[in-house]
């Protein structure tokens, strides 16, 4: 894959022109925008994506129950705000080391087995979670959920009126992500991290503590899924154990968003989140009731034409495209040079 | 001269097979040791035992008079320990560079300095290469001289290198002959698994003959090669040499 | 004597598990793939135990060898024309592409049948043999009688027949099944069609007590990683007693818990299982 590792002014444009587009949605829409309210939650599930995917790409344990961290998260912030009234800020450092921590459980005993057993755990932690929250609903909301008190429009209490501030956090979070992603992955971590995917045996035989290495990396990716499910809570007000620590709800959406997009590649999971929200958001407006099944029907036939067809998502096949023309267009100087 | 590493009794069984029987032997500190036999007497496995990619069922492995066969290969790296595979086991998604780079970040936290240790350990061993390109688009004797880079940028106080002259021309093996013993030079203890018994002898200060799995003499290149068992083990019994 | 009610029917109930989780340990052993959609064929093998019931009368015991056939062919052609594309792939690409067929298969049963909760009305659903103080609910038995038995001839295939054991030699090595002749393609076919019909067959089996609907298969996820990791991953008997484990687990764990957290008790020991013997009780 590109490494976008050149140092020069292009970059910088690059870079202005970045912060621009990404800064438009809030001048352009209105802040109780339907279509802003959409770019938020694009810029949320890009961060939690890339967190799934610094496990399940870089660290190569595919993660099939993410949503454990980041109904953990949402719970922690929110349980904390409702009880002593912490503000979420705190909350969310709170929720990400909780999350975190909770890692360890499913990463302790199944990094020194074949990849099969991570995923099964992950599986199983979120699905055993989910069960304790909706039994515990004296403190959860159960079913029901749990609604985050409204304070007013208030920064210290992480509310805010209208989305306007909820995208510019959003973004910050999102960009802080990506470097945190990019730090890994031009560091020792992510270097250990390719080898082990490349070669365990190999990795291990020149120092590389691989066991370590992933757990390192489910750490930090459990820490920012967590806080993310605080962004969440705050966001929509509203947590419910179905929803925050489910299989379809979350932890399918974010693979499929990094698998669309492209694994093991920073920008992956933003592509893959800037398409999903949006059609997320159009398959659940058009087909309602009895036709809510078409939605995950389309969501099943995609994951599998992906899989199929374009296994390292749509980053890696626009490369590929542009590779392509960029070549063919260069073979025909040459002949063109020859005649 | 310290005794680096010290083998004692180490057995090694796979289902029905002894693939190391017992055997016993030790690396001074400064040596190159050749390992010789012919192919399956148990020449790789013992370097696998040595790493820890292999648990020893009997006997133990020392490493400056420590315990090392209960460690982890990362750890025994750690300690001073790394091989390379005789079938190159390369980072095939990695650039070159990086692929050393990876071997380097074991003594080096940064990546600037790893990367620094990383073309140090590509010049020892002459590779010229453009190196963001990857292994899959080196030959043969590059992508082994890549393995011994890697291995290089840990800064190993053993090196064990399994049959990295394979396939060479003359001209290439005195070539390789020349950077090992640069290798060796720089202060790096080397065991060698070859074929190619011109090479080991001239290479080697001590030889260890192995055949089935035991150790059947050792010695110096003079000795072994005219000893016996080692002819036998290699071209058959009543062979005479003129 | 709560207790030993609650053991018996974990064993029961175990029978019934041993054969749902069968199937995956069977496919992993011989294609080296974790069927993540294992659960859904039971509910398929369900609905269409169902159906037979509604429509031709046929009690699902019976229908259970019909449903096996049926999902046998659905099985075989999922092979055919989705996994065997990935079977050189990436472990992620095999992971994802049997959760996409989870999603494919849950909600096409959901568009077609709709979400309501089916079940059947059979003679002898509440009947139940009385031994002292013991209860044995008669569909539990029945459960688990068949459920046996099937067990019982799949051992025999795989012992007695060639066609068996060609797949037992491709389970222990790939290349050398290949280099001996077996046709390592019809090895796959013929695993997960078993696996999947294994799956649904257990699941009409259990119609008789229990409710069909598009997510069932969801609620047996759990236990059934359970049970073959307990079991070991690619041991036939292995799921066999990983079954009943879970099933006694289960049971017993709601003497002492509400319902709900009887799943919590066999996470913990799935976890424990990681820890301490991650190969299974009788893993390879």
């Amino acid at each position: 894959m590109k490494r976008f590792s050149e140092v020069n002014p292009t970059k910088c444009f690059g870079f202005l022109f970045l912060v621009v587009l990404f800064l438009l949605p809030v001048f352009v829409f209105g802040t109780k925008s339907y279509y802003l309210r959409i770019a938020v939650l694009v810029l949320m599930f890009a961060g939690m994506s890339n967190g799934w995917n610094l496990i399940s790409g870089y660290g190569n344990q595919v993660s099939l129950g993410h949503a454990a961290f980041f109904g953990l998260g949402a719970y922690t912030s929110t349980l904390l705000l409702k009880y002593i009234g912490l503000s979420p800020w705190l909350g969310m450092i709170a929720a990400g080391l909780v999350s975190g921590l909770s890692s360890l459980l499913v990463g302790i005993p199944t990094f020194r087995l074949r990849g099969h057993y991570y995923a099964l755990a992950t599986l199983a932690f979120a699905e055993v979670l989910r069960v304790l929250a909706l039994y515990f609903r004296h403190f959860t909301g159960g079913a029901v959920g749990l609604t985050v008190p409204y304070l007013g429009d208030s920064f210290w209490f992480f509310q805010f009126y209208g989305n306007r501030t909820y995208y510019l956090v959003g973004l910050f979070m999102l960009f802080m992500t990506l470097l945190i992603t990019y730090r890994i992955d031009r560091g020792r971590l992510g270097y250990q991290l390719r080898a082990l995917k490349n070669s365990h045996e190999a990795a291990e035989v020149v120092g590389v503590d691989t066991y370590r290495a992933k757990l390192k990396a489910n750490f930090l990716s459990a820490l920012i899924t967590g806080m993310y499910g605080t962004f969440y809570a705050q966001f929509q007000f509203f947590i419910d154990a179905d929803t925050v620590l489910g299989f379809w709800t979350i932890s399918v959406k974010m693979a499929l968003m990094t698998i669309l997009g492209g694994m093991g590649n920073i920008w992956g999971p933003l592509i893959g989140a800037g398409i999903l929200v949006p059609l997320d958001e159009w398959t659940n407006a058009v087909f309602t009731g009895n036709l809510a099944a078409v939605s995950r029907l389309i969501y099943g036939g995609l994951l599998i034409a992906l899989i199929l067809w374009q296994p390292r998502g749509l980053l890696y096949w626009i490369y590929q495209s542009v590779a392509r023309v960029w070549q063919r267009s260069r073979g025909i100087e040459k002949i063109g040079g020859n005649g | 001269m310290k005794e680096l590493l010290q083998v004692e009794k180490v057995s090694k069984r796979f289902g029905g097979l002894m693939a190391v029987n017992q055997v016993s032997f030790s690396v001074q500190e400064g040596e190159i040791v050749g390992l010789i036999g012919p192919n399956g007497a148990g020449k790789t496995t013992m370097f696998n035992l040595i790493v820890s990619l292999y648990k020893p069922d009997k006997g133990g492995i020392l490493f400056r008079g420590e315990p090392i066969h209960t460690l982890s290969s990362h750890e025994i790296a750690e300690r001073g320990i790394t091989k390379t595979f005789q079938i190159t086991t390369l980072f095939d998604d990695m650039s070159i560079l990086d692929n050393v780079v990876v071997g380097a970040f074991l003594r080096h936290k940064k990546l600037a300095e790893a990367m620094a240790k990383a073309k140090e350990a590509l010049a020892a061993v002459g590779l010229t290469a453009t190196v963001t390109q990857t292994p899959k688009e080196l030959n043969h004797v590059d992508r082994a001289r890549l393995e011994i880079a890697r291995a290089l940028a840990t800064s190993p106080s053993i090196l064990l290198l399994d049959e990295v002259m394979a396939g060479l021309t003359p001209a290439e093996t005195k070539e390789a002959l020349n950077m090992i013993r640069q290798i060796r030079d720089r202060g790096v203890t080397l065991m060698v698994v070859e074929h190619n018994m011109r090479a080991v002898m001239s290479l080697c200060s001590r030889i260890i003959a192995f055949d089935s799995g035991m150790k059947i003499t050792e010695g110096s290149p003079a000795e072994v090669s005219g000893h016996p068992k080692v002819i036998e083990s290699y071209l058959g019994k009543g062979y005479e040499i003129a | 004597m709560e207790l030993l009610q609650a053991m018996i029917n974990g064993i029961l109930i175990g029978g019934v598990y041993a054969l749902i989780g069968v199937g995956l340990t069977l496919v992993f052993g011989v294609m080296d793939i974790v069927n993540f959609a294992q659960a859904e064929f039971m509910m398929l093998g369900m609905y269409i135990a169902f159906f037979l019931f509604q429509v031709a009368g046929i009690d699902p015991i019976l229908s259970s060898l019909i449903v096996f056939g049926v999902v046998f062919l659905i099985g075989a052609l999922v092979q055919k024309g989705l996994i065997q594309r990935v079977m050189n792939a990436p472990m992620v690409s095999q992971i994802f592409l049997t959760v996409g067929l989870t999603m494919v298969l849950v909600s096409t049963t959901q568009l077609l049948f709709g979400a309501t909760f089916r079940s059947v009305t059979t003679s002898y659903q509440m009947l139940a043999l009385h031994f002292g103080h013991l209860q044995f609910s008669v569909p539990y038995l029945i459960a688990f009688g068949v459920s046996i038995t099937i067990y019982f001839l799949l051992w025999l295939f795989l012992e007695r027949t060639d066609l068996g054991r060609s797949m037992r030699a491709t389970a222990q090595n790939r290349s050398a099944a290949i280099l001996v002749g077996i046709n390592d393609k019809k090895m796959y076919v013929l695993a997960l069609g078993l696996g999947t019909g294994l799956a649904a067959s257990a699941g009409a089996v259990i119609l008789p007590y229990a409710y069909v609907f598009p997510t069932v298969g969801h609620q047996y996820a759990l236990i059934m990683f359970t049970t073959v990791v307990l079991g070991g991953f690619g041991s036939v008997p292995g799921a066999l007693l990983g079954g009943i484990i879970v099933g006694i687990i289960q049971s017993v764990s709601s003497v002492y818990l509400p319902t709900q957290l009887q799943n919590l008790v066999v996470f913990i020991a799935f976890i424990i299982t990681l820890v301490y013997k991650p190969a299974g009780l009788l893993g390879r």
